[in-house]
């Protein structure tokens, strides 16, 4: 029988945990006495994130605002009821961190800024005019809204933000607004007056999809206007999102009437495609994840109503073409 | 033998590690309320996966009553809030529908 090395002329390396390694290598790990190798994912998959530390025992976390990537997002504030909660996750676990100065939810949805640069808007109770920036350990006021809104949409950086759309209470806006870090400026308007929808990308290349009742409206925005794309597969408010304009995540949310789903969308800078469904049923989820590709989405309500520990629960999702660690079998 | 697509189990989710990108890259893993965990049937890796979890395995009738029982609660929760709450109104940010029923397939 021939052998690796007289295959490939060298031996597969014998480690005692599994290396950061290129597509195709492959290794033997005397720990769990395995062969593996890392293969390119073909299509995105979810795995379990840390759960989220259980800030207010005998109630679940939702309705929270979140900006950062994969391994360096940050969640804050959150409903059921309002809280003043914030936690940093590292890629393993959360902990927590300075709290927001009052207690807001449904905060601008789609993530601005990093875990030492976010950026949260608007808000209930409301709808909210201020905005919240975080340093990474603090938090401190930022410019204030030219249009009070809460659960809109989001995008860009800490220093170059965009909100759009959003419900103003009562009513809903098209209105557009960009932020450099001191000041909200208006912007050219959305195509729609639409509320509950979500946000991905940055503020020349931004996303705006979904909202309420069970909307497949989706546009995008090129720094100056916004123009309709095709539509969502499956029609939802209170989804989580990230992303960029052309690698966007949308996640599970409310279909209206049906409390909750499982669905997840990639936009990929043309149509919107189904792919692997979420774990679990929920609405009204925290994401983060920049700048696409991977992305976390956490807590949330099961559309059940009954509050539980594993509604704490984080997955964290790998688009196509990441590199994962696999395991050989030989049945 | 009857035939059925899906096993269920009760295992309680840890957090990072519990659900792996490997895992689901091999089969659908699926949550329901109660800490109820669908998989695929006849399958080596997802019957390896309820291993790992520590997970209870459950029938069809067991995992449903499970489900049940959480889902039902919620219900009575629900139909305990008065009618006039902005829960129960359409269009406030916070309504939420009678949690309905959840049928596990066999």
């Amino acid at each position: 029988m021939s052998t690796y090395k007289q295959i490939y002329g060298y031996s597969i390396k014998n480690v005692a945990s599994d290396p950061s390694a290129d597509e195709g290598q492959v290794w033997y790990n005397n720990a769990s006495y395995a062969i593996k190798l890392t293969s390119a994912t073909t299509s995105g998959s979810w795995a379990s994130g840390g759960n989220l530390n259980n800030v207010n025992p005998g109630a679940y976390l939702s309705y929270t605002g979140g900006f950062g990537t994969q391994d360096a997002a940050v969640n804050a504030g959150g409903y059921n009821p309002y809280t003043n909660q914030a936690q940093k996750y590292n890629g393993t676990s959360w902990t927590t961190t300075g709290n927001i100065p009052s207690s807001i939810g449904l905060f601008a949805v789609g993530g601005m800024g990093t875990q030492t640069a976010g950026l949260l808007a608007g808000g209930n109770p409301g709808p909210g005019t201020g905005s919240l920036e975080f340093d990474g350990s603090t938090w401190t006021s930022g410019g204030t809204l030219n249009t009070g809104r809460y659960w809109a949409g989001a995008a860009g950086l800490q220093t170059a933000g965009l909100i759009f759309g959003g419900e103003t209470a009562p009513g809903k806006t098209n209105a557009t607004e960009s932020y450099n870090g001191t000041s909200w400026t208006t912007l050219p308007a959305t195509t729609t007056n639409s509320n509950y929808g979500h946000g991905a990308g940055t503020q020349t290349a931004a996303l705006y999809f979904g909202g309420l009742p069970s909307s497949t409206q989706s546009q995008k925005y090129n720094g100056s206007t916004w123009t309709n794309t095709p539509s969502l597969n499956t029609g939802r408010y209170g989804a989580a999102s990230f992303g960029k304009q052309d690698v966007a995540v949308m996640v599970a949310g409310n279909t209206n009437p049906s409390p909750g789903s499982t669905a997840t969308e990639l936009f990929n800078g043309s149509t919107w495609t189904s792919s692997t469904a979420y774990p679990v049923t929920r609405q009204y989820m925290g994401g983060a994840g920049i700048p696409g590709g991977q992305g976390l989405a956490w807590g949330g309500d099961d559309a059940g109503g009954s509050p539980s520990a594993s509604l704490n629960q984080t997955n964290e999702w790998t688009g196509p073409g990441v590199a994962l660690t696999k395991t050989v079998t030989t049945s | 033998m009857a035939h059925k697509n899906f096993e269920y189990c009760v295992a309680e989710c840890w957090g990072k590690g519990f659900i792996t990108h490997e895992d689901s890259s091999k089969f659908q893993i699926s949550g329901f309320p109660g800490n109820v965990w669908q998989i695929p049937a006849y399958n080596q890796e997802a019957n390896l996966w309820i291993y790992k979890v520590a997970g209870t395995r459950k029938t069809l009738q067991e995992a449903q009553a499970i489900v049940d029982t959480v889902v039902q609660a919620a219900q009575t929760e629900w139909d305990n809030i008065p009618v006039d709450d902005p829960r129960k109104t359409v269009g406030n940010f916070n309504y939420r529908p009678r949690p309905v029923d959840i049928i596990l397939p066999e």
